[in-house]
C-alpha cells in the first residue's frame, strides 16, 4: 500500500516514510535532523488501515500524541490516504461526551484534582488506574499540587500520646484565617487516626509520614491518604534513645533517607546513622558529622536537612550546617545577619519550600529571614518582623517557634509559655487572633491541643499519593472525610 | 508613521483563511512563535494549514488570543467573566477547542480549558465520569469493580 503524505506544519520535518507495510499495519517513522537522539526510540506509530488509528478515533489525537512526543519539532504528518477511514470511524458525538481524549491530556485534566479525588478516580477504567498508579505520575501530581494556590492544602499534622492511647491528628491551616474567635465562625476540625501503636512523628515529606514507635525504636514510613505504610523497621541499637534526627527525599535516587543521632543512656553520643528506605532498607554512619545538634530536629528543603550551629568559641556565631541526602556529605550555609550580643539561638523553618530562619532583635522583636534560592547568600531576604509585645508572656531570650508562615505574612506560632495556638499579622496592627479547633477526634479531650501542644510537635503535611519507590500498590486503602 | 500591522494566513480544515496579526498568534501559540522565529514561515506566500482545527474552531481560538493580548490589563475580574463567557460552549466544542490549543500550545488557553474540564469532574459520580469521558469498556473485571464499589461506596 502507497500512502500518499505531505508535511502538515511547515517546520524541522523533513520527510516522512513508510518503512513497513502490509493490508492492516503500517509503521511510519518521521524522519527529522532536528530531532534529539533521545527520542528517535519512540517515532515510530503504528496504526491500522482498516479501523483507522489504534485507539485514537480520531485524527487529531493521534496527532496530537506525535506533537507532544517530537517536542522539539513542528513537523507533524498527517496521511491522506488514511484520512476517510478514519472519518467513517468517527461519527457525530452525542453532545455531552467529550472525545477519546489521550493519556497525555488525561493526565494534564487528573494533575488539577487533589490526591484524595484521584484515588477514587482510579476505579473509573483500566487506563486510569494505570496512570494514576503510577509513581511518576504521583511525584508530578505532588509537585504541581504545592506549586498551585488553587490547589494546595497544607495541613498540619501531629501526634497525641495519653498512656498506651495514640492518635496522629490532622487539620488544614487555610480555614484557620477565617475562624477567628468570634462565635459565629466554625471552628477547624482536626480529622485523627488511631493508632495500634505509641508514636512520635519524626518527618513529611511529599505526603509520607516518618513514624518512630517510641517503646522499641522501630520507624516506618506511612502515606497517610492511601494508607500505603512500609514495614516497621528495626533502630540497629537497642537501648538508644533518639535524640534527634532528620527526615528527608534524595531525588537523585528516588530514596527516603532518615538520619537519627541516637544515645546510650549515661554516654557519649555516637555517630549519627543513615537509614535508606528501599527493598533492602540499608544503614550508614556519618562519623565526620560535624556536630551533635540537642534541639530542633533537621529541616528538609531542597534535597537538604538543615540545622543550627553555635559554630567554636572563637567565632561565637551561628551557621547553619546541612547534609546533602544524595552526596550523604554535610556542609554550612551563612545566616544573613551579623550576629548581635542580643541574638539568641536562631530557628530554622521551612515555608513556601525555603528554608526561613527566625531571630530575635535586640530584644524589640523578631525578624523572619527566606532564603529565596537554597545555599545562595545573596538571596537571603527579610520576610516578615514580628513585634515582641504583641506576643504576650514574652520573656526573652526565648526562642521563637513558627508553626506555620502564611502566603500573606500571617504567622501560626505558639508563644513561650503560652501554649495556645495563635495568629500573628504583622499587616493588621500586630493583631493576634485565636483560631478555634475541634479537636474531640484525637483522643486528647481532656487536653485539648491547642493548650498542651508543644511547637515543634506540628509538621506540614501535603496530602499525595507517593509511595517510596519500592513499595507497591496499597492493598487496602484509608480514605478520610 | 508605523509600519504596517503584521499578519499571518491560517488556514482551517475547510481550507478557509484567516488573516491574524503576527504579534496575537506569536504571543499565544508557541508553535507558531517557533515558526517564525526559525524563519519557517513565508510571510509573501506561506499560510499555515491547520488540518485538524475547523473554521469554527479556529475562529474562537483567534479570538481568544485577540482578545487577550489587546486586554491583559484589563482587571483580573473582568478577564475571568470574559474566559468564562468564551468557555460557555457544548463539550463538542470544548474537545475542539482543547485539540487546537493543544496543537498550537497556547498555554493559557489550554490551561482554562483543562480548569474547565476539572470542574466537570468533580464531586461526579462514577457513571456521570464515564459517560463524560466516553469510556464504554472500563476494562475491569466483574470481581475487580465490585471490588472497586466496595471501597468507594459513595462514587458509585
Amino acid at each position: 500500500m502507497v500512502l500518499s503524505s505531505r508535511r502538515f506544519l511547515a517546520g524541522s520535518l523533513n520527510s516522512i516514510s513508510a518503512m513497513r507495510s502490509s493490508d492492516s499495519v503500517l509503521i511510519l517513522e518521521v524522519v527529522s535532523s532536528g530531532l534529539p537522539s533521545a527520542i528517535s526510540g519512540c517515532n515510530a506509530v503504528v496504526m491500522t488501515t482498516a479501523q483507522g488509528v489504534l485507539e485514537t478515533p480520531r485524527p487529531d489525537v493521534f496527532l496530537v500524541r506525535r506533537h507532544r512526543r517530537f517536542k522539539n519539532t513542528l513537523g507533524v504528518v498527517m496521511t491522506t490516504a488514511l484520512h476517510p477511514v478514519i472519518a467513517e470511524s468517527n461519527p457525530l458525538e452525542t453532545t455531552t461526551t467529550i472525545n477519546t481524549l489521550s493519556e497525555d491530556l488525561i493526565a494534564e485534566i487528573l494533575f488539577r484534582l487533589p490526591a484524595r479525588n484521584l484515588l477514587e478516580l482510579k476505579t473509573v477504567c483500566k487506563s486510569w488506574k494505570t496512570l494514576i498508579s503510577n509513581s511518576r505520575f504521583a511525584l508530578n501530581h505532588f509537585r504541581r499540587s504545592i506549586a498551585d494556590p488553587t490547589m494546595t492544602n497544607p495541613r498540619l499534622v501531629y501526634s497525641t500520646r495519653h498512656f498506651v492511647d495514640c492518635n496522629i491528628g490532622f487539620f488544614p491551616v487555610q480555614p484557620l484565617l477565617k475562624n477567628t474567635s468570634s462565635p459565629s465562625s466554625n471552628p477547624t476540625t482536626v480529622v485523627s487516626f488511631e493508632m495500634k501503636d505509641c508514636l512520635e512523628i519524626l518527618g513529611s515529606c511529599n505526603g509520607l509520614l516518618c513514624l518512630l514507635e517510641i517503646i522499641c525504636n522501630f520507624v516506618r514510613l506511612w502515606n497517610p491518604c492511601t494508607g500505603v505504610e512500609s514495614d516497621w523497621i528495626e533502630i540497629e541499637q537497642r537501648g538508644v534513645e533518639v535524640v534527634n534526627h532528620g527526615f528527608g527525599y534524595d531525588h537523585v535516587h528516588d530514596r527516603y533517607k532518615l538520619l537519627l543521632f541516637v544515645q546510650k543512656r549515661r554516654q557519649e553520643p555516637t555517630s549519627p546513622m543513615v537509614l535508606t528506605f528501599g527493598a533492602n532498607n540499608s544503614w550508614s554512619t556519618m562519623p565526620d558529622f560535624p556536630f551533635y545538634p540537642q534541639r530542633c530536629k533537621g529541616e528538609f528543603v531542597s534535597g537538604t536537612l538543615n540545622w543550627i550551629h553555635k559554630v567554636p568559641v572563637t567565632l561565637n556565631s551561628w551557621m547553619i550546617v546541612f547534609f546533602d541526602l544524595a552526596r550523604e556529605s554535610f556542609g554550612e550555609v551563612f545566616l544573613p545577619f551579623m550576629n548581635g550580643e542580643n541574638v539568641c539561638e536562631p530557628v530554622l523553618q521551612v515555608a513556601r519550600e525555603c528554608l526561613c530562619v527566625c531571630v530575635d532583635h535586640q530584644k524589640s522583636h523578631f525578624d523572619v529571614w527566606i532564603m529565596k534560592e537554597y545555599g545562595v547568600q545573596e538571596s537571603w531576604t527579610k520576610l516578615i518582623v514580628i513585634s515582641h509585645v504583641e506576643l504576650k508572656h514574652y520573656e526573652p531570650p526565648y526562642p521563637l517557634y513558627l508553626v506555620y508562615i502564611y502566603e500573606n505574612g500571617v504567622v501560626l506560632t505558639i508563644p513561650p509559655t503560652s501554649y495556645k495556638l495563635v495568629l500573628y499579622d504583622p499587616n493588621d496592627h500586630n493583631r493576634l487572633h485565636y483560631p478555634l479547633f475541634d479537636s474531640s477526634s484525637d483522643g486528647m479531650t481532656k487536653f485539648p491541643m491547642s493548650e498542651r501542644a508543644a511547637p515543634r510537635g506540628f509538621h506540614v503535611f501535603h496530602e499525595s499519593l507517593v509511595s517510596p519507590s519500592h513499595l507497591g500498590l496499597p492493598s487496602e486503602v484509608a480514605y478520610w472525610d | 508613521m508605523g509600519s504596517p500591522v503584521k499578519k499571518i494566513m491560517l488556514c482551517s480544515s475547510e481550507k478557509e483563511i484567516f488573516s491574524v496579526e503576527e504579534q496575537v498568534m506569536v504571543q499565544h501559540s508557541v508553535i507558531i512563535n517557533n515558526m517564525i522565529e526559525d524563519g519557517s514561515y513565508n510571510h509573501e506566500e506561506s499560510k499555515i494549514p491547520l488540518d485538524c482545527v475547523d473554521s469554527k474552531t479556529l475562529k474562537k481560538v483567534i479570538d481568544y488570543c485577540t482578545h487577550h493580548t489587546h486586554h491583559h490589563n484589563d482587571n483580573q475580574e473582568d478577564l475571568e467573566a470574559w474566559d468564562a463567557q468564551f468557555l460557555n460552549v457544548d463539550s463538542n466544542g470544548l474537545y475542539d477547542l482543547l485539540m487546537a490549543a493543544n496543537y498550537l500550545e497556547i498555554r493559557n488557553l489550554l490551561d482554562l480549558i483543562y480548569g474547565t474540564i476539572k470542574n466537570m469532574i468533580k464531586g461526579k459520580k462514577i457513571d456521570e465520569i464515564r459517560r463524560i469521558f466516553n469510556i464504554k469498556d472500563h476494562g475491569f473485571t466483574p470481581e475487580e469493580e465490585e471490588q472497586n464499589r466496595k471501597e468507594y461506596p459513595h462514587f458509585y
